[in-house]
């Protein structure tokens, strides 16, 4: 199934309770992002990011509303069937890497190849390794690394199935500021080229700029949207 | 699948260390498992071997009249061998000493016994009396009347040569208030004697060795739906019977054997729950990171699950192979103890039992802790913290998988034991002293948070704050360490009553001398020479005989008429009765109500349980006894249970005191005698003064039911230890294991300036609550469970030596701490960098 839309959020909102007490994370979020482009969603801590997030690539589940990604609505799928959609259409990149710490740098990459069974695992992600320049890494072990190579191996993970959507949280957000420049290029330079519809969480503010479109949440709810207010501004 | 494979192997590669102790954990369970069960076999065809040698054939068939044309037919159509003998009490008498007395005269012929020895002195004179007028004599005759080997013996009309003294006969294991000393002469010779006459109470013998394709149990059954009736009316006994006979000791060695196997191996399955448990909490993060990749619950489940699979198989194997050479090393380990040779069993079948059980038990206890990583949602990847879990499907798991672990012990122990109630009761009280271990560590953790100690120095306050803070390890080291001391304990315990039984049956203060035949008027004379010799009066029995004369009012000839059935002769023998006002140790009440002195008009008896069934009579009904002429009408009033086992004189039917003093008696005196010259000097003593009174020393005729039941308690203790150093293994590995979830902790501490001592005694600390309050509880647990097994599986009484444990307790506090110490020393002495790194 295909859309003009490579994500869509639709009146979304989230709430845990806990004991008596019922908490509202996001309330009512709507948003549409068209494929290709870089959107950014900032907000202070707290201010359901990260929930939002993790809606979107279908990690977790919304209390009310939908979620649309490349054209499937997540809400009708079953975790398993869920798990084959983020392993077909969606990369991630997050803050603390999240590599396998058995796993060597080559192995972890090849992973979401190897799910699907593809048996050119290994040289997709020796082509991969090498394209974020840690060709002469493949067999050290993430304790091996340093925090911009592990982030390196984990964009090597995050494109090596062609994704639809990538998701980042707080990609730099452990890294100092080379290393983080670094880090930033290759993100936006392989999503370039792969023409990927990238979806950044941050609250580096100079991160965000670097994207088309910027969402601002506060307290679970969208408080601006730079897509709108280009709308709304005067020709 | 192939991924599945794979990533299992490459995810294993950095922990093959800690997976390590997983695999210990299934390997010594296995090891015991196969040993004891492999032990418990040879074992069985070696006690097998030893109660044909209790009968001396595979079946003896017996009558009190010669056998019909039929039955003898019947028999002789048979194949294998057969060896005949008729036995009947006459006096004999020693020509050169002038002595006479009353003996059991066995006739002989055939090559009886087929299994074990005449035991005789000189050796050779088992075979050779056979061969002309000779005769084994009892050596409690010769030693009364000083009598030669070479000496001559007249039985009835014929003369003997004393061949040679006779000291053990297959068979003669169990002692009964009639016990005479015996004299064997060959069957060709006993016409000789003119002794068999019409009126004679003779017994009537075959024995026979059967072909190994014969049923015993089978041909007993036949033979006796065809003869046991009519004029033939024989008892039939095998090797069967006979070991059921030698009593509940080795029926228990097995049930202990099956007890020792389940609890290894449940100790083994507590090792593996734990460290699939620690190992799998180390492996959320990685399972969160695989589940947004796009990887499938139920792939991240089969990862983990292949992984303990394939260390489970490597376990079994290991241990089962292990196990196999442990049982080859026995024999040569044990030649100088153990008083038998263990036949090794061929090794490839227990090995493959051993490990098929093994990767059965190590997939379904490794199933349940890996469930944390179906459940893991890939939310966790983002926050580290997130913690909810899909509850309402993962309940449902949670709920299967535990209905499989209790399926599967059960399972285990039907295996084992082949016998529901005791497969439920070992596996019920299993899980109940699981969920009041879990019941306890709940407690604890609201306990400690309930009435905090807010004054106690920062460490204390720090180690018990542990118990319950969040990621705390008190549920599953209070279960782990728990279960693991209840299961030891419990084994102690039942292994220490078991112990006191087999000692209070065959023990050394039981006694060893029984003087028969004491008339009433030699009573105070016998006492009177036993004070001279320093000898005590362990028991005083008065004894009557009589008869049965009538049955409820139906007098026994017509009733053996009517009845044609089994157990007429508990109708027409000989009861030597006696009379007293207490039940004896050996005695237990299973009905009625026991009355120890005449009241009224009305005598009541008490009847052992057996022959009141075979007499068909029961609580109530009415008998009449023939005491020489006179007839005494009786009353059941009780029926008692009479351990046959205990060295002393038992009877069927016990009267009130009160009934029986006036009826012609003679009385039978019990002592024991320390030392081989005071049974000499009492025996030349009282055949001096009273020619008519025989000594029988036990000790001679119990030397081969001492040999069993001390082989019996050598191997239980044997294999108690075995189980309890299995027990021991997995509280060490369950230690070890937990300290995963306290290194990030410590480090944090270190970073902030903790120094290494302080960092120490908190996991000290709390290492010793865990283990004190886990130790309490499964201690305290096991005495309810060790009363259990004596009262209901080994039916003996309940004699724990409770003082051990209290050392157990302090010894499990200080093993908990230094271990939690010895494995916490590596995240101690590193720089806490280093840690951080590696744990990242």
């Amino acid at each position: 199934m295909s859309s003009s839309f490579a994500l869509e959020s639709i009146h979304l909102s989230k709430t845990y309770t806990s004991g008596e007490r019922t908490l509202t994370v996001l309330d009512d979020v709507s948003f549409a992002i068209e494929h290709g482009t870089t959107c950014a969603i900032v907000g202070p801590s707290g201010s359901g990011k990260t929930t939002l997030l993790g809606l979107c690539a279908g990690l977790d589940r919304a209390s009310t509303g939908s979620v649309r990604l490349d054209g499937t609505a997540l809400e009708t799928l079953d975790e398993d069937q869920r798990a084959r959609l983020r392993n077909e259409r969606v990369g991630f990149v997050f803050q603390n890497f999240q590599l396998v710490p058995t796993l060597s740098a080559l192995e972890n990459a090849m992973v979401p190849l190897e799910l699907r069974g593809r048996k050119d695992a290994r040289e997709r992600a020796t082509h991969w390794l090498e394209r974020v320049g840690l060709g002469d890494r493949l067999d050290h072990y993430p304790t091996q690394l340093s925090g911009g190579e592990q982030q390196r191996v984990a964009l090597a993970r995050a494109f090596i199935n062609a994704p639809r959507v990538l998701f980042a949280d707080e990609p730099t957000g452990n890294l100092d500021g080379d290393t983080s420049d670094q880090v930033q290029e290759l993100l936006f330079s392989l999503n370039r080229e792969e023409s990927t519809t990238l979806v950044l969480v941050t609250h580096d503010l100079e991160l965000a700029q670097r994207t088309q479109r910027i969402i601002r949440l506060r307290n679970g709810a969208v408080y601006s949207d730079s897509a709108l207010e280009d709308q709304d501004a005067p020709q | 699948m192939n991924w599945i494979v794979s990533m299992a192997w490459r995810d294993s590669r950095r922990h093959r260390r800690r997976l390590a102790f997983y695999t210990a954990a299934i390997a010594v369970g296995i090891a015991a498992l196969v040993s004891l069960r492999s032990l418990a076999t040879s074992l069985e065809s070696e006690v097998d071997g030893q109660a044909s040698a209790l009968l001396g054939a595979d079946m003896e068939v017996e009558s009190n009249q010669p056998f019909s044309d039929a039955l003898q037919a019947t028999l002789d159509s048979l194949g294998g061998q057969r060896a005949n003998q008729v036995q009947f009490t006459s006096m004999i008498f020693l020509p050169r000493g002038g002595h006479a007395r009353l003996a059991q005269i066995r006739a002989l012929e055939g090559a009886f016994p087929f299994y074990g020895q005449l035991q005789t002195d000189p050796p050779e004179a088992a075979e050779t009396f056979r061969q002309g007028a000779r005769a084994l004599v009892d050596d409690n005759i010769m030693l009364q009347f000083d009598a030669q080997i070479g000496d001559s013996i007249k039985v009835g009309n014929a003369l003997f040569r004393i061949e040679g003294r006779l000291l053990e006969i297959p068979g003669e294991t169990s002692l009964r208030s009639d016990v005479q000393p015996r004299v064997f002469l060959p069957m060709s010779y006993l016409d000789r004697t003119h002794l068999l006459q019409r009126g004679s109470r003779v017994e009537y013998a075959t024995y026979l060795k059967l072909d190994p394709d014969t049923d015993p149990e089978a041909l007993k059954k036949s033979l006796r739906a065809a003869y046991d009736q009519g004029s033939d009316d024989i008892d039939i006994d095998t090797v069967e019977d006979r070991k059921r006979q030698i009593g509940r000791s080795l029926g228990n060695l097995y049930r202990f054997l099956n007890l020792g196997a389940f609890i290894a191996l449940i100790l083994g399955a507590v090792g593996v729950a734990s460290a699939v448990h620690a190992y799998a909490a180390q492996k959320l993060d990685t399972v969160a990171v695989l589940r947004s990749l796009g990887a499938s619950s139920n792939q991240t489940f089969a990862i983990y699950l292949l992984q303990a699979g394939a260390m489970g198989l490597l376990g079994s194997l290991g241990g089962a192979l292990l196990g196999a050479a442990t049982l080859q090393l026995l024999p040569v380990l044990l030649r100088d103890v153990l008083p038998l040779t263990v036949e090794p069993t061929p090794a490839l079948i227990p090995v493959l039992q051993g490990t098929l059980v093994g990767l059965g038990l190590a997939l379904l206890f490794a199933a349940r802790p890996l469930l944390a990583v179906r459940e893991t949602p890939p939310l966790r990847a983002l926050r580290a913290a997130y913690e909810e879990v899909d509850k309402a499907g993962g309940r449902l798991f949670r709920i299967v998988a535990n209905l499989l672990l209790i399926a599967g012990a059960l399972l285990f122990a039907l295996h084992l034991t082949g016998r529901t109630d005791y497969a439920l009761g070992f596996t019920g009280g299993t899980a109940l002293a699981f969920v009041l271990l879990a019941a306890v560590a709940r407690l604890l953790t609201w306990g400690a948070r309930r009435f905090f100690p807010t004054s106690w120095g920062y460490e204390w306050r720090q180690g018990l704050a542990n118990l319950f803070r969040p990621h705390n390890q008190t549920l599953m080291l209070l279960l782990g360490l728990g279960l693991g001391t209840f299961l030891m304990s419990t084994l102690y315990l039942a292994q220490s009553a078991l112990v006191a039984q087999i000692e209070d049956v065959g023990g050394g203060e039981r006694p060893n001398a029984v003087l028969f035949d004491v008339q009433s008027d030699q009573v105070d004379g016998i006492k009177g020479i036993f004070t001279e010799l320093e000898l005590p009066v362990l028991q005083h029995v008065p004894i009557v005989t009589m008869r049965i004369h009538s049955v409820q009012g139906v007098p026994v000839d017509s009733l053996r008429k009517e009845r044609q059935r089994r157990g007429s002769w508990a109708l027409t023998r000989e009861y030597r009765c006696t009379y007293r006002d207490t039940l004896n140790v050996s005695e237990t009440l299973v009905s009625g109500t026991w009355r120890g002195t005449v009241a009224g008009d009305t005598t009541h008896i008490s009847l052992e349980r057996g022959i009141a069934d075979n007499l068909g009579v029961s609580v109530g009904d009415s008998l009449v006894f023939d005491v020489q002429g006179v007839l005494i009408p009786v009353v059941v009033g009780s029926l008692r249970e009479v351990d046959w086992q205990r060295v002393m004189p038992n009877f069927f039917a016990v009267f009130p005191t009160g009934s029986l003093e006036a009826a012609p008696q003679f009385h039978v005196l019990v002592t024991r005698f320390d030392r081989p010259q005071q049974l000499a000097q009492l025996q030349r003593q009282s055949i001096d003064r009273y020619p008519n009174v025989s000594i029988i020393d036990l000790d001679l005729i119990l030397s081969t039911v001492d040999a069993i039941l001390d082989k019996v308690s050598f191997v239980v203790q044997l294999l108690a230890l075995f189980s309890i150093a299995t027990g021991l293994l997995v509280l060490v590995g369950i230690i070890a294991g937990s300290r995963y979830q306290r290194v990030r902790e410590s480090v944090l501490l270190r970073t902030l300036g903790a120094s290494r001592r302080q960092v120490g005694r908190i996991m000290a600390l709390e290492y010793l609550f865990l283990g004190g309050f886990a130790a309490l509880t499964g201690l305290t647990l096991s005495i309810g469970s060790s009363w259990a097994l004596a009262f209901f599986v080994f039916e003996v009484p309940f004699q724990p030596s409770i003082a051990p444990l209290f050392l157990a307790l302090p010894a499990i506090c200080l093993l908990t701490v230094l271990v939690g110490q010895l494995s916490g020393r590596g995240v101690q002495d590193s720089p806490p960098l280093e840690i951080l790194r590696t744990i990242g």
